[in-house]
């Protein structure tokens, strides 16, 4: 069903920390992904695709690279005169910074935008997500299970992140459990903070809870409530990642090699938007080698490549080869430069002959801009 | 808001294209798909932004639909501005009637209420047939300086393809002796690229005149330069020496899709200096299978290959899969060229299907060999067309319908 009646929620920066490395000049959702992608595109897109036209972006710190992708919101189609989308920094005033320590917090300070937003439910969703679910569907099944709150979730092993929540379900589908950081990598059915609900019951939370009684919503409106609210599970068809450290961010981008992720990531009917910088066709040389590797608009390939992410604009020179790495924009790889198991941030220059090798459980990163 | 420009551009889209044939059945010529990426109005609107010309009507007639859909509010060209920015300029019901646009010149005509909104001293006159990144900015200074009623720009021609052209002459200082439209005999190789500057007085005058006078077809080069010539005004010539090509017929198309290959061929399409802008259609990134081979191509945005491709041009997500072969070929957006097929030496346009083991064209190695080389030519599966398993296409072939497999 389409979800027009649904103000969406999208934090830009969700666990940082977890990956310093790429995180020092960004915000989780301006991380470059996929080859084309920022972080932030996947959910936004999977929100728009729904039917969902507001859509509020609250950020913390280090936003600009996430300002400069998003823009107007145009290449999701959220530039408009009503609704559209609203980038949210911290509001400072004379009696505070406005940077908020939590989730909660970041909301209290929208409220007023959250209030004001004409829209009946709520899709809150975390900023270091890889997904693309149809969020109409998870609409249907909230509003056909008369649930309080629908949490996404998935079998597996948990992302190794604070405040995930681990559930259990009754027979009726109601969650009867949920701890809270269950420990590292857990096994079972976690919930990587996707949230729906009525927007009444967000606000009327977030109204009542004072700040310094603040334990997250995973504390107060699920585990504390699980008696008095009908809080479901909706379980998430899709691909998933969770980023939770720089292997799982290699590992993701890695997965998108098998045909049936990149199916479940990128469905014809929900496309993924980011921001166009008109590139041209990729060219592929005369002596070329590429195999098994996703490749960008705008590269020029001269020389080997296997098992790789090359994004746009990336140059590949005679007889550089290029093995199990993530290679990001604008990146120059040397003539007769080695690579295995790196991520090479944006606009990074390998020299000719260079050798450069991690490993698949550690890749060897290399800062944006970095002459090597 | 102050809609005052010193020059704005006129871009003559309404062409059938009828040699394209196929390509052309239910789309305007400039909105044939070329380079991987982009359609042929893509050069001639970046140019004019990168010119910093940001006011261009887009005169159309034959099919435009889809035309009128790709350019929709400008935005990829960055021409949504709050005023100038592009117009779509179709044929209008007037109280003295209704007239299609009847030829070139004629078009202008009808729209000489839209040019003078913007009050420019200058106009120029492009056309949406020609793949070349020129700076109008710098033709703009050469006309001025010399004072002319109109400039042309111009280039050497390979001498066998000149009677194509206008063809001119022109003095050391530039200005033009003589102008003659698609000669039979050519005196001379230097020919016109349909790209003119008119100073807006002059051309409205000549264009009220042309319109005037019953003999006149109506037509740029025909009738209103000849005329202009004949009357004594400065004609200059601007000469350009970068890569032009008009890409009027099957041939010309495929050539210079595949000159985007050639290392040799000077047309930059990945230059950032002079981006050329296209209307984005979102897909993933290209996936290049294990068992692929890709080796001197260009591939776009969405692609999944699976099979050999060499010398080739792949639009959009364009499919070939495993054991397929790819040689001196196009594929627009959507086509799928699936197990064992053979694509050699041809056009396959969007969406259009190769089945199992096809055979579509062939290569000029392959028709010498087999002595038959005169019978070579590109071949063309037009849009959607479904190339059965095991069909056959030969080479030169134009196909608008299903192709059965005759055995």
């Amino acid at each position: 069903m389409r979800a027009n009646n649904v103000l969406g929620i999208l934090y830009a920066s969700s666990y940082e920390y977890t990956v310093q490395e790429l995180s020092g000049l960004r915000t989780m959702g301006s991380i470059p992904f996929g080859g084309r992608y920022r972080v932030v595109d996947f959910v936004l897109s999977a929100m728009v695709n729904a039917g969902i036209s507001h859509v509020l972006m609250p950020t913390k710190s280090n936003y600009r690279s996430l300002m400069d992708h998003i823009g107007n919101g145009k290449p999701w189609d959220l530039a408009r005169k009503r609704e559209g989308l609203f980038m949210l920094p911290p509001f400072s005033s004379t009696d505070s910074t406005g940077v908020y320590s939590n989730r909660v917090e970041a909301l209290k300070g929208i409220l007023g935008f959250i209030r004001e937003a004409e829209k009946e439910y709520v899709l809150l969703a975390d900023g270091n997500l890889i997904c693309n679910p149809d969020f109409g569907d998870m609409l249907a099944y909230h509003i056909d299970s008369g649930a309080d709150i629908t949490i996404a979730s998935q079998r597996g092993a948990s992302p190794k992140l604070i405040n995930t929540m681990m559930l259990e379900t009754n027979a009726a589908g109601r969650v009867s459990k949920c701890l809270v950081t269950a420990g590292e990598g857990a096994e079972g059915l976690f919930a990587p903070h996707i949230l729906l609900m009525k927007k009444e019951l967000l606000v009327e939370y977030l109204e009542s809870v004072a700040d310094a009684k603040i334990a997250g919503f995973e504390r107060d409106l699920i585990q504390a409530r699980l008696g008095d609210l009908d809080i479901r599970a909706w379980e998430l068809p899709n691909f998933l990642a969770a980023i939770d450290s720089l292997p799982t961010y290699y590992n993701a981008n890695i997965a998108l090699l098998q045909s049936k992720n990149r199916r479940l990531l990128f469905p014809a009917e929900r496309p993924v938007y980011t921001k166009v910088r008109d590139e041209a066709p990729s060219v592929y040389g005369l002596n070329a080698s590429i195999k098994n590797c996703l490749i960008a608009d705008g590269c020029v390939l001269r020389g080997t490549a296997e098992n790789s992410l090359l994004f746009r604009g990336v140059s590949a020179g005679k007889g550089a080869v290029i093995r199990n790495s993530v290679i990001m924009q604008d990146t120059v790889v040397g003539d007769g430069a080695y690579l295995d198991s790196v991520i090479l941030d944006k606009r990074v220059t390998v020299a000719a002959g260079a050798v450069l090798s991690g490993a698949a459980n550690q890749p060897y990163y290399v800062p944006k801009g970095a002459e090597v | 808001m102050n809609p005052k420009r010193e020059c704005i551009a006129m871009l003559l889209a309404g062409g059938q294209g009828s040699r394209l044939g196929v390509l052309t059945q239910t789309i305007a010529k400039p909105a044939v798909p070329y380079g991987g990426k982009y359609r042929i109005i893509d050069f001639p609107l970046s140019n004019c932004v990168n010119s910093g010309i940001d006011t261009v009507g887009v005169l159309t007639q034959y099919q435009p639909l889809e035309l009128s859909d790709y350019i929709g509010s400008g935005q990829p060209w960055d021409l949504d501005r709050a005023d100038g920015g592009v117009h779509i300029l179709s044929p209008y019901q007037q109280i003295a009637g209704t007239s299609w646009y009847k030829n070139t010149a004629n078009a202008i005509y009808q729209n000489i209420t839209f040019i003078e909104r913007y009050a420019p001293q200058y106009v120029l006159i492009l056309s949406g047939d020609h793949i070349y990144k020129m700076n109008y900015a710098k033709m703009l200074d050469y006309h001025k300086e010399k004072d002319a009623a109109c400039t042309i720009a111009m280039l050497e021609v390979p001498w066998e393809e000149a009677s194509r052209f206008g063809l001119m002459s022109a003095d050391e200082d530039g200005r033009i002796l003589e102008f003659e439209e698609k000669p039979a005999n050519p005196k001379t190789n230097t020919a016109s690229m349909g790209v003119y500057v008119f100073t807006w007085e002059k051309l409205r005058d000549y264009l009220i005149a042309d319109e005037n006078n019953p003999q006149s077809g109506n037509d740029f080069g025909h009738d209103l330069i000849p005329a202009m010539h004949t009357a004594g005004e400065r004609l200059f010539g601007y000469r350009y020496s970068g890569y032009w090509k008009d890409v009027g017929t099957i041939d010309s198309l495929w050539e210079a899709n595949l000159d985007l290959l050639n290392p040799n061929v000077n047309i930059q399409a990945d230059d950032a200096k002079w981006r050329i802008y296209y209307k984005n259609t979102p897909a993933p990134p290209q996936y290049i299978a294990p068992c692929a081979q890709a080796q001197n191509c260009l591939i776009s945005e969405g692609c999944e290959v699976s099979g050999e491709v060499d010398y080739s041009v792949l639009f959009s997500n364009v499919t070939v899969e495993e054991g397929a072969s790819v040689r001196y070929s196009i594929l627009m957006p959507g086509a799928v060229v699936k197990r064992g097929a053979r694509v050699h030496t041809a056009i396959v346009a969007e969406n259009a299907v190769i089945g199992e083991g096809a055979s579509v064209g062939a290569s000029s190695e392959e028709m010498s060999a087999a002595g038959r080389l005169e019978d070579w030519g590109v071949c063309v599966v037009g849009k959607g067309v479904s190339v059965e398993p095991g069909a056959v296409v030969a080479p030169k072939e134009m196909v608008d319908e299903d192709r059965r497999n005759a055995q």
